[in-house]
């Protein structure tokens, strides 16, 4: 019952100003009794943070990994995972909304990408964080999502 | 219900072999570094930083970390933590890790 109750998330992003954000959100999800990560501030520099990742992705006892894709590193690191049969499960990535390949117009090469995980996988959120759209906010899909997985979790059925 | 949902997350941290194994590593030498406890684990690096991580992230660990002298981050039991493994009778004497 206790394992059921509890989730794990790990929050991945860009730095600078966009750390301070998940920071905020990590402090609401423990707020409801979820553990959350941030990388750069809960794992040890003693050991790349790629290495880490990966561990986390395929063999850790992580329920969920939030990705908002915001800089080269948070892209790369999408790129990199986003096609494992292990890691795809546990990922759920965020866009800002005029990048979503089907509510954007972007053509990019990333466009393509979550657009091919999307058919394969779903899990591609639009956000908007400027509220200049009717996009929610990506504080609002991660801790709507991580809640409701907690209680799925908690009734068996994650 | 916020003290509740708290013990749940320590809880959550605890329902892992490996990151008891790494606790008690922990309690048993205080201050020790991220190496150290590797080794005395035999626990992966990669794995072994993010067990850790989770364990600080629910107040049951405390990392140190110098960037200018180039040590290693050392570990140590946070208060909280000692008296939380109190209440749960998990540290009534010193556990050898095997």
């Amino acid at each position: 019952m206790v394992r059921e109750a509890c989730i794990i998330v790990v929050l991945l992003g860009a730095g600078g100003k966009e750390i301070r954000k998940r920071r905020i959100i990590a402090k609401k999800l423990r707020n409801n009794g979820i553990i959350a990560l941030i990388p750069e501030d809960d794992f040890a520099p003693d050991i790349a943070p790629s290495l880490i990742e990966e561990f986390i992705f395929k063999h850790s006892d992580v329920d969920l990994v939030f990705i908002n894709v915001e800089s080269w590193g948070s892209a790369t690191e999408f790129a990199q995972f986003h096609d494992d049969t292990r890691i795809a499960p546990k990922l759920r990535v965020l866009t800002f909304h005029k990048y979503h390949p089907l509510y954007g117009s972007s053509m990019s090469y990333l466009s393509d990408l979550y657009l091919t995980h999307i058919a394969k996988y779903g899990h591609v959120y639009a956000y908007d964080d400027k509220e200049e759209s009717n996009f929610p906010s990506s504080e609002k899909i991660i801790l709507t999502i991580s809640i409701r997985y907690k209680f799925l979790r908690a009734l068996g059925k994650v | 219900m916020e003290e509740a949902r708290k013990m749940l997350t320590i809880y959550r941290a605890l329902d892992n072999e490996s990151r008891l194994k790494i606790l008690y590593t922990i309690l048993n030498e205080p201050d020790i570094a991220f190496n150290d406890i590797a080794r005395k684990t035999e626990i992966d690096k990669p794995a072994l930083a993010y067990h850790l991580g989770v364990l600080k992230n629910v107040g049951l660990v405390e990392m140190e970390y110098q960037k200018r002298s180039k040590k290693l981050t050392k570990y140590r039991v946070t208060e909280q933590g000692k008296e939380i493994l109190k209440k749960l009778k998990l540290i009534e004497k010193p556990v050898e890790v095997s």
